[in-house]
């Protein structure tokens, strides 16, 4: 076993062990040194501790050290806490999932409601492009959000995270023809340069020129 | 309702919970806590700092270095607005937990 020297004191060097223990942590090497100081501690003041109660040095070491027996367990254990392997973070649990499955959910419903029959009102203004409300569907909506804020506020959401799964829907139906349409344009574009070299003549994928 | 994530939560819950009456370092929570159940529940290296980690990386507990009694560097724990605020349905939950056993185990021995 390693030693140092505290306040005369031949001591363990529980760092230097801890290091070699948990070489398998595989952590940024800044985190991995604060983590392998804190564990020191620990094992110091256990060590610390044993000897006050009068147990003798080989003995207290002996105990401290069976704390920290199994490295590699230990290593997985604080690798997974550490980088959340096992789980998801807070914006995924509080904010993208519930977000995203009730605007999957909201999506099913209105293919449901078509494929129902259910027809969405049609507005022309005088100089845009129709407007189409589908009002079961419109109103289904606060319902979705509502969903998504309380599954947000269940993984432990604060207000924001709350208001943003909740809204999530509606945002995304909102911004859903600005973001498709560029989209759209682009991915026509491209397939019509495609077309008009595969086959030499001025045509795209609407047939137009 | 139990919720499944009451099963670790016991060891959150501790944590919490010595944590709400001041901030402490790893050593401390896990003494204060033994010395609290009687020796019941016992912390050791791997399973206090992953779940120390876990709960500051979830938001309910904050480290910072600062140098203890002993003159030493040590890593001191206190409980974060969040960490606060879970502690009380933690507590609901695990009252809850003990009730729906104690019904079983008086229905068992009825």
């Amino acid at each position: 076993m390693r030693f140092n020297c505290w306040r005369g004191l031949r001591v363990p060097d529980w760092e230097q062990i801890l290091r070699e223990r948990l070489s398998d942590m595989r952590l940024e090497p800044v985190v991995q040194e604060e983590i392998i100081a804190e564990l020191a501690g620990h094992l110091e003041d256990a060590y610390d501790n044993l000897l006050a109660q009068g147990i003798d040095a080989k003995e207290a070491q002996n105990r401290a050290w069976t704390e920290s027996s199994n490295g590699r367990e230990l290593a997985r254990k604080i690798r997974r806490a550490i980088r959340g392997e096992d789980k998801m973070n807070n914006g995924s649990k509080q904010i993208w999932l519930p977000g995203l499955v009730t605007t999957g959910l909201a999506t099913i419903l209105l293919s449901f409601l078509y494929f129902a029959g259910i027809r969405p009102l049609v507005v022309w203004p005088p100089t845009e492009s129709p407007a189409l409300f589908n009002i079961p569907w419109l109103l289904s909506l606060p319902v979705f959000g509502f969903i998504g804020a309380y599954w947000s506020r269940r993984a432990g959401g604060g207000t924001g995270a709350r208001i943003i799964a909740g809204v999530f829907p509606s945002l995304f139906y909102f911004a859903f023809p600005y973001l498709i349409l560029p989209l759209a344009l682009v991915v026509d574009r491209g397939l019509g340069q495609r077309w008009r070299h595969w086959d030499g003549s001025c045509s795209s994928v609407n047939g137009t020129c | 309702m139990i919720v499944p994530a009451i099963k670790r939560g016991s060891g959150e819950l501790a944590i919490l919970t010595v944590l709400a009456a001041g901030r402490l370092h790893g050593y401390e929570i896990a003494k204060r806590i033994e010395q609290q159940t009687a020796g019941v529940l016992r912390f050791n290296l791997a399973s206090l700092y992953p779940m120390l980690y876990g709960m500051e990386k979830r938001g309910w507990v904050k480290g910072t270095w600062e140098i203890a009694h002993s003159g030493r560097r040590r890593r001191c724990y206190r409980l974060t607005p969040a960490g606060r605020k879970r502690l009380a349905p933690l507590r609901r939950e695990w009252a809850e937990f003990f009730r729906a056993l104690q019904l079983l185990a008086g229905s068992a021995r009825a």
